[in-house]
């Protein structure tokens, strides 16, 4: 009709296979190093692939060749990167070759970009949110109460990571317009929200506790006690690992006791 | 304990199922980290948990977990280098815990609040706070084995030996694993064999201070997260979530108490 030539049906990727790939992709990181990060990982995700379409040991060296380099981006979200380099490599093999550098720079393009998104989505948004919701759970539902939202996030995941996949391969290079959706920051901004809410439910809790434990005899020097350690881990930033501040605050306490 | 003998200290009350269940925890806590999942499933508090219910005592796990939770809120993977290892660890302490009745009382104290079960929490807080940071760098050890793996992975894979590439993945998941199992296991035994056996000895002050630990906790989670939400939007909705939550909860006494 438009007289555009009828390109070749593009060969799809198996529900077989996008399983057995997404599984993989939960190790994504298991050979993670400081070199090349998840180099390793992201060949692994790829074998199936490879051997699904039969690649002959010359290309199966060129293709370990090309994609041993370094790789990093956000776990959660690499089955976008993955799919859309599965998808180039098909185009490649199609047409004869000549994608290498195209895929290197799709690579690391993308792959940054969402290791940025996922940083800001999954890392400072979700987690600290969900796991203040679960904390909020502890203290005042049954214990099997705290798994409930970090079990939703475990299947959500999952789901994701398969999604990725087809949906990186379906798109390739058009992948840049879903990373250009405005639906992640969205996502990113009421994240965000969510967690200053819930931990300004958690520092009124706190007043709450503070307030019913100043009733108690030893209760004033746990108050200052709570005061001093909140000025000190404002003052910090986040600056020192938890760990070491609560073992900073020791000392703290033991000076409490002799007021 | 220690006068009957290490051997039956470590291996008395608690049935040869749970031990081994123990190390189970600890190596999939470890994997969970970093190297397979990454479902959150491996965080302080959902491991405490579901170690706290494996080993028969929910509350207890609760009651170290939160507070370890609260602690390293702020340890995110975003911008910054310490690794810690906090999960195995506390499966190990948690085994401790249920293998001696150490926090058997924890169901009967508010979780959190100064109290003589939360002085038995700082106590195997201390404990877990210098495994997590003597884990920080047993965690950069593994990942720099890794990268003499993957040049292994990169001699077999320029000869077209994928199935190379694989065994040594799986090689470094199984690293992981042992980790975590190993880690539990050693803080298991320290707990057991020296850290609560210490405990009745410890000074009454130092007791005091101890309980302490826990309910400082919060201040920890606050500071980190009122920095991580520090932007005028953000500490708007925090400031308004707690003036809501504050006045509900004062409003709430206000009406018992009139009643």
């Amino acid at each position: 009709m438009s007289g555009r030539p009828v390109e070749p049906r593009q060969p799809a990727l198996s529900t077989g296979l996008r399983l057995a790939m997404a599984l993989r992709s939960l190790a994504l990181q298991a050979s993670w190093n400081p070199r090349r990060m998840q180099h390793m990982g992201l060949l692994s995700v790829m074998m199936p692939w490879a051997r699904d379409r039969r690649l002959d040991r010359r290309e199966l060296r060129r293709l370990c060749r090309d994609h041993f380099g370094y790789f990093n981006t956000n776990p959660y979200l690499a089955n976008y990167v993955v799919g859309g380099v599965l998808r180039l490599e098909e185009d490649a093999r199609r047409s004869g070759g000549g994608y290498e550098r195209t895929v290197r720079s799709f690579k690391e393009t993308v792959g940054r970009a969402l290791a940025s998104l996922g940083d800001q989505l999954f890392w400072l948004g979700l987690q600290p949110a969900l796991l203040m919701l679960g904390v909020l759970l502890g203290l005042g539902a049954p214990a099997w109460a705290v798994l409930m939202p970090v079990g939703a996030f475990s299947f959500w995941q999952l789901v994701l990571r398969y999604r990725s996949l087809g949906d990186g391969y379906r798109l390739g290079m058009d992948i840049a317009d879903l990373l250009g959706a405005p639906f992640w920051h969205q996502a990113i901004h009421v994240l965000k929200r969510v967690g200053a809410v819930l931990t300004g439910v958690f520092a009124a809790w706190m007043v709450a506790a503070a307030a019913d434990l100043a009733r108690r005899p030893d209760g004033p020097e746990a108050v200052l006690g709570l005061v001093l350690a909140t000025g000190l881990a404002l003052w910090l930033r986040r600056r020192a690992p938890g760990e070491a501040v609560l073992l900073l605050l020791l000392p703290l306490a033991l000076v409490l006791t002799y007021l | 304990m220690i006068e009957a003998g290490w051997e039956s200290a470590l291996f008395a009350s608690l049935p040869a199922w749970a031990l081994l269940t123990t190390l189970f925890l600890g190596a999939l806590a470890s994997l969970d980290d970093t190297a397979l999942a990454q479902t959150w499933l491996g965080q302080p508090l959902p491991a405490a948990v579901v170690a706290g219910y494996v080993l028969g005592e929910p509350a207890a796990g609760l009651a170290l977990g939160l507070p370890l939770q609260l602690a390293t809120l702020g340890n995110l993977p975003v911008g910054r280098s310490f690794l810690g290892e906090q999960a195995a660890p506390l499966v190990g302490a948690l085994a401790a815990a249920a293998a001696s009745g150490f926090l058997t009382a924890a169901a009967d104290e508010a979780v959190l609040r100064p109290g003589p079960v939360s002085a038995r929490v700082g106590w195997l807080l201390v404990l877990l706070a210098v495994a997590s940071l003597a884990g920080h760098r047993l965690v950069k050890a593994e990942r720099a084995w890794h990268e003499r793996q993957s040049a292994g992975a990169l001699r077999a894979l320029r000869d077209g030996h994928s199935g190379h590439l694989d065994l040594v993945h799986l090689r470094c998941l199984l690293g992981t694993a042992v980790r975590g199992a190993l880690v539990a296991s050693l803080v298991y035994a320290v707990a057991v064999l020296v850290w609560i056996p210490a405990y009745p000895d410890l000074p009454s002050r130092l007791q005091k201070a101890l309980g302490l630990l826990p309910w400082f906790s919060p201040a920890l989670a606050l500071g980190a997260l009122m920095d991580l939400y520090g932007s005028r939007a953000g500490r708007r909705w925090l400031a308004g979530a707690f003036a809501v939550v504050l006045a509900a909860l004062w409003w709430t006494v206000t009406r018992r108490a009139g009643s």
